[in-house]
């Protein structure tokens, strides 16, 4: 056996090809020549390691003798193979490593069409088909709104129920019991906490139907095929591919959403889609769809709803499209790939934490942000401006600072239908958070109703009240699964619209001079396309600055009015509505 | 060309969005064999492992945001993507 052989024995090796092996049979020799290295190290494993430069190898081989002069060779051998290949021979290494491989499994193994592709695979077909896969990603939103819409809904009368009910019978008796009642704390409490953090808290239903659905379809796996899809989408009308991340996660919030625009290399592709993730409806402004699709559209409510996160993915996509080609020109498309996971039947425990994190949250939002723009617009409300009979929580709402502020900017939303300080005190308000928005139409339309002769009721009597409604919420919400699929096996019962749908009901048939829906309609829109919140401004500047963060902002205003308008004045001319 | 370059190669000059198992079609591969190659090209810089870039971003975000976004792995929002690498420019 010659010295090589023995130092090198390659009974099973990989061949790396004729430049690459000389040069690990010259590296071998080298290392045979030191005992102290062969008996630690396989010399052929070892010459191979050094020549892809592995730095904890060359750290260990310092110390042993012969190691600097073996490592000194390698650095040499390196240099030569660097030289012919024109690139890291790490990467060379491993290419032919991998081919090596490549060949020895088709050589060893028969695979069958069927054993190549998997369910999953299979199922992918289809639902990762540039075609078939944007009708399948459509068809499920939609479902998941109208269940969202469907289902929830007697539990949304459950909970308004309970705090119109036993919540403020208990606040009221309790400020009566310490000689508050029918004080402006008690104006405070329920015109303002209740009536506004608690106009917010009956639409947690509606959000946690929501939660549940994304839920389902992010742990099955389907979500990871949606974002493809639409990926492929955008990437096919001139978008940036890679933007589907961030606006996918403003369908929950616009904030992270924003943040998440960093993913993006080139700076105009960020500034792109930080400019439209706020039309991806957020869950904020779930709840002033719902309540106005209830009053208004109560047939169709999650279709409407379904409607308009819709528009919001058309806007982006057009608005992206008409920008891409003005201000934002780039030639750069990145493409990628993706690993899409294996679909799995979802865990209850899973779905229920996911659920109740993103509820979570919004209640924490309740809690801190709502609660604190509900005192203030009760403040606002409480004061009397102008000639007016009116004290400190004893003034007609008509004559309140919150009116008269809101009555400033009323006529320029006169043409779309809902002129009323009312509607633009709510849209003022939703400035700060858009939940806010059905916080504040609560508080405004609910202070007159706050007169309403109330019957005492006893401590159990409430108690039952609150069980025997939510069993009743829970038979009506099993009820409404088969109309959902078209079968209507139980008769409909038209639901008793609350005191407030009625009032702003009758207030946007007011404004629109009869054309509520439309108005409504356009209302919706405005909520939709203006400013999300806040923080998402914040958000804005500090990612792209203050310049787009105006552009934004005063684009998003513009936009809404103009989109409002059009709805409202073609529907009418068109005789819709 | 090696096989590993066939895999660099397919994704820079993809013009969309690949699936790992579309690619493993494409080189007759099986896809959990791909997996390994592209996270040497994520070591070696040649690919970006947008998973890491993603969490990152949402981490840079911590208390710049209120309560709504205290890093990817605390943010409820935030929709758990599939992993995906993209050619590093």
């Amino acid at each position: 056996m010659s010295t090589l052989e023995a130092a090198c024995p390659a009974t099973f090796a990989v061949d790396y090809g004729r430049t690459l092996e000389t040069e690990i049979d010259a590296l071998c020799r080298e290392i045979g020549r030191y005992p102290a290295i062969t008996q630690k190290y396989p010399a052929r494993w070892l010459a191979i390691n050094l020549l892809e430069q592995d730095p904890e190898l060359q750290q260990q081989l310092l110390r042993l003798d012969g190691g600097p002069a073996a490592l000194t060779h390698a650095q040499m051998g390196y240099g030569r193979l660097a030289e012919i290949y024109g690139e890291d021979v790490d990467a060379v290494i491993a290419d032919r490593r991998y081919g090596w491989i490549h060949n020895l499994v088709n050589q060893a193994v028969q695979r069958t069409h069927t054993d190549r592709y998997t369910r999953s695979d299979k199922i992918d077909r289809f639902v990762t088909h540039r075609f078939w896969g944007v009708l399948i990603f459509l068809a499920l939103m939609w479902l998941v709104f109208k269940l969202t819409a469907d289902l929830s809904a007697p539990y949304v009368d459950w909970i308004d129920g309970v705090l119109a009910g036993p919540v403020t019978h208990g606040v009221v008796a309790l400020l009566t019991a310490v000689g508050l009642g029918g004080s402006w704390v008690e104006g405070l409490l329920v015109d303002g906490v209740i009536a506004g953090v608690g106009g917010v808290l009956v639409f947690v239903p509606v959000l946690m139907s929501l939660y549940l659905a994304l839920a389902v379809l992010e742990d099955s796996g389907y979500m990871a095929r949606a974002a493809f899809v639409m990926d492929s989408l955008m990437h096919k009308i001139g978008l940036q591919g890679k933007s589907f991340l961030p606006l996918m996660v403003g369908f929950g919030c616009s904030v992270p959403a924003i943040y998440a625009t960093r993913t993006l290399e080139n700076k105009k592709d960020r500034i792109l889609t930080g400019l439209l993730v706020p039309f991806m409806s957020c869950g904020a402004r779930l709840p002033v769809y719902v309540l106005f699709a209830a009053i208004f559209f109560p047939r169709y409510a999650g279709t409407v709803i379904f409607g308009l996160y819709l528009l919001g993915i058309v806007t982006a996509i057009l608005l992206g499209l008409i920008l891409r080609r003005t201000l934002f020109q780039t030639d750069e498309a990145t493409a990628f790939v993706m690993e899409l996971p294996p679909y799995r039947l979802p865990t209850a425990r899973s779905i229920w934490l996911h659920m109740w994190q993103r509820t979570r949250e919004f209640l924490e939002n309740a809690w801190t942000i709502i609660l604190a723009v509900s005192i203030v617009i009760w403040l606002l409300m409480s004061v009397p401006v102008g000639a007016t009979d009116g004290a400190f929580a004893d003034t007609p709402v008509d004559d309140s600072a919150f009116a008269a502020a809101a009555g400033v900017i009323s006529p320029a939303l006169q043409p779309l239908g809902f002129g009323s300080w009312q509607s633009a005190g709510a849209l003022m308000s939703g400035f700060v958070a858009k939940e806010v928005v059905v916080s504040t139409m609560a508080q405004v339309y609910g202070v007159d109703e706050a007169e309403t002769a109330v019957e005492p009721t006893t401590f159990l009597e409430d108690v039952w009240f609150i069980a025997a409604s939510f069993v009743q919420a829970t038979i009506d919400s099993l009820k409404m699964i088969p109309s959902i699929f078209g079968l209507n096996l139980f008769p409909e019962t038209a639901d008793e619209p609350t005191d407030l749908m009625a009032a702003i009901k009758n207030g946007f048939e007011e404004t629109s001079g009869g054309h509520g829906a439309l108005a409504a309609l356009s209302f919706m829109v405005f909520v939709l396309i203006y400013t999300p919140c806040m923080v998402a401004i914040a958000a804005e500047k500090q990612e792209f600055g203050a310049k787009w963060m105006w552009v934004s902002v005063i684009g998003q205003f513009i936009l809404a009015w103009v989109m409002a308008l059009l709805i409202f004045q073609g529907g009418k001319l068109l005789g819709i509505g | 060309m090696g096989l590993l370059h066939q895999v660099l190669d397919e994704i820079e000059a993809a013009t969309g969005p690949l699936t790992v198992n579309e690619l493993g079609c494409r080189l007759d591969v099986d896809a959990s064999a791909l997996l390994p190659m592209i996270e040497f090209w994520v070591r070696k810089g040649r690919l970006r492992d947008e998973d890491t870039a993603v969490t990152e971003a949402s981490t840079c975000a911590t208390g710049n945001c209120g309560s709504s976004c205290a890093g990817a792995n605390s943010c409820a929002y935030i929709a758990r993507m599939p992993r995906s690498y993209a050619p590093n420019k």
